[in-house]
């Protein structure tokens, strides 16, 4: 309705002082990034990898309210930047904070893995969570020569070959759809008899002639010489041991959260996601979370995206009653 | 009403905004075959709003309406039903709760409460005319659209003057109206507003009308106490006088918070089991398109889930 006065775009500057600095760059982040740097406060985020988070490496949303058709998780985080930049957040990539630490006059000292230290008056830890490893011999050796944790970046790798995923939870499910696109077959192993991921996502899967499911099934050690070969799955209930022979094994069990860096700063439950209140506030006033990284978050786009919306609101309130 | 049986669902969603639409998607996809109520007004609050700018994944600004059409066409891709009926009675008593709508009698098995909540209105002419071209009740929605220019706030309460004191971040002068002498907010509060450079007080004054051609241009004040009446050029009119949470239809069947609106807790459980409740009728604080749109996805995960437990 009036037209807009953009803030120029900077680079990450250690001289100046922010006054919210974001860590992570995924949905919780850049909406945080959008409401604050359209609140007018200085912003920075940090992002260790390339941005978009774990959404980034989704093939297909379809369950963020707004895109009825579905959209691509690397478009939507794209999407999510360039809403965040165009109100004048500044996005330093493949800059992964080490240490955060109190300073003098209520600042809050960022020191990051280019040697850099941000000073900040709030932070935002928005850093998410990310895939839970197997831990079975040949997952290591093998990782990227067939062994993934993101079918959308290397599923069109495997076409026409056989390939198996492991785990048929809501990840492994959704991303299993570009595989089934592309591979000759697709063998799920699930450790449980059955499947906890949405119903219309099992549904295809089921409808799929291109897929096989084996429930109560765990994997016990991916082969191969230099690239993988099979995979060897255990049934539960019988003991016995099988041989699938497969191009690549895709790994979906469980996430955990990226918070080692933060562990002595703020409160962290049993199993090292951020406690919060459900204002965003965690045990250090000042420090505040959203996302994937909360204790009993819901792993979904839209929540985490609700999450930085009010984490900013609480930030701004933060900020506005600490002015002068 | 109808007099045919009533209509077994798993899920009815009350409501259409972000929160029920987005409800209805998450539950479409489990394959509930939700039913949503949408009332009069597909779309709540948002389908009035002209341009939202702060909604993820819509770099450019999003229209209202045009957020709600895609809302629905979602929800509606995966199989919920969104019907343009309203609720006119609720029985929380009993599960399956019955719904009786002005077509028909709903039993269901699990409920959505996301009937908004309607910002206090002034009610004096050119308000409504307005909204979306200066009138506005969401300081968060809107202020960045008043980047150096200046803006009135109708309000005396602790909300009205952490508005104000945000709108000063965009707006040249913010001058708080004032029906009485002293205000209602925070003694804190009351000290940082009035100590702003930015921020004015016209007091015991009150808006009678809203004027302006294409965008609001001024408005007519009238001094409650001398009767005086005079008129004030400004750029946008902030009416910050309470909020109304959407709640008459559930009244004394389930709890509510002191301030009237559904209490719930971290997983949108309300105090009846099986009933579930999203967005601002259960939101003071936030009240943002994204943030009722995460609610209304908690509520239906919540939903599912207790209705596998309960083996449906």
């Amino acid at each position: 309705m009036f037209s807009l006065s953009l803030t120029e775009e900077g680079n990450a500057d250690e001289s100046q002082v922010y006054d919210v600095i974001i860590v992570g760059a995924g949905p919780a982040g850049f909406t945080a990034g959008i409401y604050a740097s359209r609140d007018g406060w200085n912003t920075l985020i940090l992002e260790k990898e390339s941005s978009g988070g774990l959404a980034a490496s989704t093939h297909l949303i379809e369950n963020f309210p707004g895109f009825p058709k579905g959209i691509g998780g690397p478009e939507l985080m794209e999407r999510f930047q360039e809403q965040a930049e165009r109100f004048g957040a500044t996005l330093s990539e493949f800059e992964e904070v080490e240490k955060i630490e109190k300073g003098e006059d209520d600042l809050f000292l960022v020191s990051t893995n280019e040697g850099k230290t941000y000073r900040g008056r709030t932070i935002l830890l928005a850093t998410g969570s990310e895939p839970k490893k197997l831990g079975i011999p040949g997952e290591a050796e093998l990782a990227n020569q067939g062994v993934s944790y993101c079918a959308t970046c290397d599923g069109p790798l495997y076409k026409d070959e056989d390939v198996v995923v492991i785990g048929c939870g809501n990840s492994g499910l959704q991303e299993a759809e570009i595989l089934l696109e592309y591979a000759k077959s697709v063998t799920f192993v699930e450790f449980l008899p059955y499947s906890i991921a949405e119903k219309v996502l099992q549904d295809r899967v089921k409808s799929n002639p291109k897929a096989t499911c084996k429930f109560s099934h765990m994997a016990v050690e991916i082969k191969g010489e230099k690239k993988v070969e099979s995979v060897l799955v255990k049934n539960r209930e019988t003991g016995e041991t099988e041989e699938i022979p497969t191009a690549a094994v895709f790994i979906y069990v469980g996430y955990k959260p990226y918070t080692d860096f933060v562990k002595d700063l703020i409160d962290l439950d049993e199993y090292g996601y951020i406690v919060t209140d459900d204002h965003m506030k965690t045990s250090l006033p000042g420090i505040f979370a959203a996302g994937d990284v909360r204790s009993n978050n819901l792993a979904q786009i839209a929540v985490a995206v609700g999450d930085g919306a009010k984490a900013a609101v609480a930030i701004r309130e933060y900020l506005q009653s600490r002015q002068k | 009403m109808s007099e045919s049986s009533p209509r077994r669902v798993k899920m009815l969603v009350i409501g259409s905004g972000p929160a029920g639409l987005t409800a209805a998607l998450y539950a479409a996809r489990a394959n509930l075959a939700p039913v949503v109520l949408s009332g009069a007004d597909l779309g709540g609050q948002v389908s009035k709003t002209y341009t939202i700018e702060n909604y993820p994944g819509f770099p450019e600004g999003v229209g209202g309406q045009e957020l709600v059409g895609y809302f629905r066409e979602q929800a509606e891709r995966f199989g919920a039903e969104i019907l343009y009926d309203e609720a006119v009675s609720v029985h929380l008593r009993e599960r399956p709760f019955r719904v009786e709508t002005y077509e028909e009698v709903f039993l269901a098995e699990t409920l959505i409460l996301a009937t908004g909540a309607s910002p206090r209105e002034l009610n004096i002419p050119g308000e409504e005319e307005f909204v979306g071209r200066g009138v506005s009740y969401c300081a968060t929605c809107d202020g960045h659209f008043f980047r150096g220019r200046e803006v009135i706030v109708v309000g005396g309460g602790d909300s009205a003057l952490e508005e104000t004191l945000y709108l000063t971040r965009h707006a040249s002068t913010v001058t708080v109206i004032h029906r009485r002498s002293e205000l209602r907010a925070g003694a804190l509060l009351q000290q940082r507003a009035k100590a702003h450079a930015k921020v004015r007080f016209v007091w015991d004054t009150v808006l009678t009308e809203i004027l302006g051609n294409e965008a609001v241009e001024k408005v007519r004040l009238r001094n409650v106490v001398t009767g005086e009446e005079r008129e004030m050029k400004t750029d946008g009119v902030f009416i910050f006088i309470g909020h109304l949470p959407n709640v008459s239809l559930f009244a004394g069947q389930i709890e509510t918070t002191s301030r009237g609106y559904l209490r719930i807790n971290d997983k949108m459980q309300t105090s009846v089991p099986g009933v579930y409740a999203a967005g601002e009728v259960a939101d003071p604080r936030f009240r943002q398109v994204i943030t009722s749109a995460g609610m209304g996805a908690a509520a239906a995960m919540q939903a599912i889930h207790d209705l596998e437990e309960r083996g449906e």
